[in-house]
């Protein structure tokens, strides 16, 4: 499977709380529900066609507390992201959950890396990651992520947790596809190529 | 009145330079030199902290003995440009320059009167004044398809939530994305 991650961010990169004030007031966060006043038609669309290629979810510890309050009590059938979030396969990595509730739910233990290029190497379409920030830095990190979808809404949040946060591994990228929304939303399909091209020194 | 316009390259982690001011990521092709130089010339002034001024007075008054005719025409659009520059520390500043100090608030008024068009300012501590006092009208983030891990944030703390309304958008074949926003 390829590991795709798809990340609401603001426009200075806060990932935390993007859906309502109560999502996730951790660290005395209350600028939650950024996201709310520009989720408009077509970032639902683009969201739908991310949910349309999944076959199995990969979590950090937050967001699956996240979704598993709120996402087994979304049961209309016609919903795709609920039914393939309720249905499908769940990895979890974390070093204190035990026993997850939610249908489906197994929890990745041992070497993090080796568990996720053995989930990699199944046969499927997309291990896809969800928010997830530490989760995501860290796949970054080990160079295990195949591509990073990154919805920007047109907010400066300015606290929170940011997906990238002043201590971190330097990453090239190539931008393979790029949209707007009417709302304002920037869609931006990166792939990860390992460390940065550096290049020629220009003053701008 | 024209506007007060924040803009910079940016990595996509959010950072306008290394921990060690390096810009060697920053990828200016020609075609991205052409948008700055486009970009560029519509300003009537451009305003500028100490290191910012420092970087550019230090190569652009050579600019245009540069091999590339994009880079020469840059130059020649710097070189007049009226240029304001923020500082307690410099004594004097040349090519068109011109030292302020105080309140930026105070500062821009009195550029208002004289500056009808529109203003840059560039430099993350100057602008971070600007933004955080509500007086930038328009944000041009250029964002390279880069994570540098660490460095200085274009971003300031802002004590409340900025609503932004985006209103252009323009991907150059390098990869980079220009994205202008402006305060909704």
């Amino acid at each position: 499977m390829q590991l795709t991650v798809t990340t609401f961010l603001s426009v200075d990169g806060v990932y935390q709380g993007p859906g309502g004030p109560d999502e996730d007031r951790s660290g005395g966060f209350d600028r939650g529900g950024w996201l709310v006043p520009h989720f408009d038609e077509a970032t639902g669309q683009f969201m739908d066609s991310i949910f349309q290629r999944v076959d199995a979810f990969l979590l950090g510890r937050r967001t699956y507390d996240i979704f598993a309050a709120s996402w087994p009590n979304a049961t209309d059938p016609d919903d795709a992201v609920a039914s393939r979030l309720n249905t499908l396969p769940k990895y979890v990595a974390s070093t204190t959950l035990k026993d997850p509730e939610w249908a489906n739910t197994s929890v990745l233990e041992g070497d993090l890396v080796s568990a996720v290029r053995e989930l990699k190497g199944r046969d499927g379409r997309e291990l896809q990651v969800h928010g997830s920030g530490a989760l995501v830095r860290f796949l970054l990190e080990n160079d295990l992520v195949d591509r990073l979808n990154l919805l920007v809404f047109p907010v400066v949040v300015g606290a929170g947790r940011r997906l990238f946060p002043d201590s971190g591994i330097a990453t090239g990228l190539a931008l393979d596809e790029s949209r707007t929304t009417g709302s304002g939303v920037t869609v931006s399909v990166y792939r990860p190529t390992g460390r940065p091209q550096f290049g020629e020194v220009e003053v701008n | 009145m024209g506007k007060l316009i924040y803009c910079m390259n940016v990595s996509l982690d959010g950072f306008i330079e290394t921990p060690d001011h390096s810009l060697d990521w920053t990828n200016v092709d020609d075609e991205l030199h052409t948008w700055f130089n486009d970009q560029t010339r519509t300003l009537d002034a451009s305003l500028y902290g100490r290191r910012m001024y420092e970087v550019m007075a230090g190569y652009w008054p050579t600019g245009e003995d540069d091999p590339s005719a994009t880079v020469r025409e840059f130059a020649r659009i710097w070189k007049p440009m009226p240029k304001i520059v923020f500082s307690s520390s410099l004594e004097h500043v040349e090519h068109n320059s011109r030292l302020v100090r105080g309140d930026v608030g105070a500062v821009l008024g009195g550029l208002r009167r004289e500056f009808d068009g529109d203003i840059d300012v560039s430099g993350p501590n100057l602008a971070g004044q600007f933004v955080r006092r509500g007086l930038v009208d328009e944000y041009q983030l250029i964002i390279h398809p880069v994570v540098l891990g660490a460095g200085t944030p274009f971003w300031p703390q802002v004590d409340a939530l900025l609503r932004l309304r985006l209103v252009e958008t323009r991907t150059f074949a390098s990869g980079a994305e220009l994205r202008s926003y402006v305060p909704s």
